[in-house]
């Protein structure tokens, strides 16, 4: 009894495998050509280079980032993309700031060509995504924002207020900002 | 030396310096009182958190699925071939192992 079940149990493990094997490739490329369609029009013969990875610098200034995703093109050149979740369809100034902190740490990290733009998929409440275009700033005005907020933190200058009365309306500090009265 | 809540540290991650794109006087505040948010904001970072991992999930199997569009042909014909013998020889003794049980009675019959 126990020969005949192992004789039943063995082809069928042997089969299940084989079609296991034999569905997971049609699987894979199709969320790969999925994935393709989804990406800005630029980006679908690009190759995925980085997802989730973190690049750490401490020249010219202490730097940690976390990219979202590297797209290298079939130039070589590589583009950044980072994700986010918000109710609004747009891409922000902090959304600039933070790939171009991206950008700096990667290139200093791998020595990798970084394109002078990037990706910001935005992604609404209602799992709608689409992507905005953004022009990154210099590897210099980001040394130069890291400087700004040393020197913020230091007491050297004073901090600018926020540039949207909008920010101010949703910002968990406001009870304690000197600057609420005026807004 | 001034106490601050948030524990300095001259290593700035990007999001923290995107947070002077939104506002410095913020900056400055969380550095002092510690992080705040409010219901609204720890909802949307839970949200962003589902929502990232689903991306990496995503990312990770369109990028098994280009790594299969850039295998060598040779290897996946190879790949393929072994598959299918694999599932052709499961096939024949499943046959052979059902035919032997259907054929038996007949057998005893016989002798």
């Amino acid at each position: 009894m126990t020969t005949n079940w192992a004789a039943w149990a063995l082809p069928t493990l042997a089969l299940t495998l084989g079609m296991s094997v034999a569905l997971r490739r049609p699987r894979a490329a199709l969320a790969d050509r999925m994935d393709r369609v989804s990406r800005p029009s630029d980006l679908r013969d690009a190759e995925l280079l980085y997802q989730e990875k973190r690049f750490d610098v401490s020249e010219p200034v202490r730097l940690s980032t976390r990219l979202d995703r590297a797209y290298r093109m079939p130039s070589g050149l590589v583009v950044l993309l980072e994700l986010k979740t918000r109710s609004v369809n747009r891409a922000f100034p902090s959304d600039v700031i933070q790939l171009s902190a991206q950008r700096l740490a990667l290139e200093r990290r791998t020595r990798e060509i970084v394109a002078q733009h990037g990706y910001v998929v935005a992604q609404t409440p209602d799992g709608a995504r689409e992507a905005h275009r953004v022009r990154l700033v210099s590897g210099q005005a980001v040394v130069a924002l890291v400087r700004r907020r040393e020197a913020i933190l230091a007491g050297r200058i004073s901090p600018r207020p926020a540039a949207s009365v909008g920010v101010c309306r949703t910002c968990a500090y406001r009870s304690i900002c000197p600057d609420r009265l005026g807004r | 030396m001034k106490k601050h809540a948030t524990p300095y540290r001259d290593v700035v991650s990007a999001s923290e310096l995107a947070e002077m794109g939104v506002c410095e006087r913020r900056v400055l505040l969380a550095h002092r009182h510690g992080p705040r948010r409010t219901l609204a904001q720890r909802r949307a970072l839970r949200r962003g958190l589902r929502a990232h991992k689903r991306f990496h999930r995503d990312g990770l199997a369109a990028n098994e699925g280009a790594t299969h569009r850039c295998c060598p042909t040779a290897f996946a014909s190879v790949g393929r071939w072994f598959v299918g013998l694999c599932t052709r020889i499961a096939l024949a003794v499943l046959c052979a192992l059902a035919g032997r049980r259907h054929r038996s009675p007949d057998l005893g019959e016989g002798g």
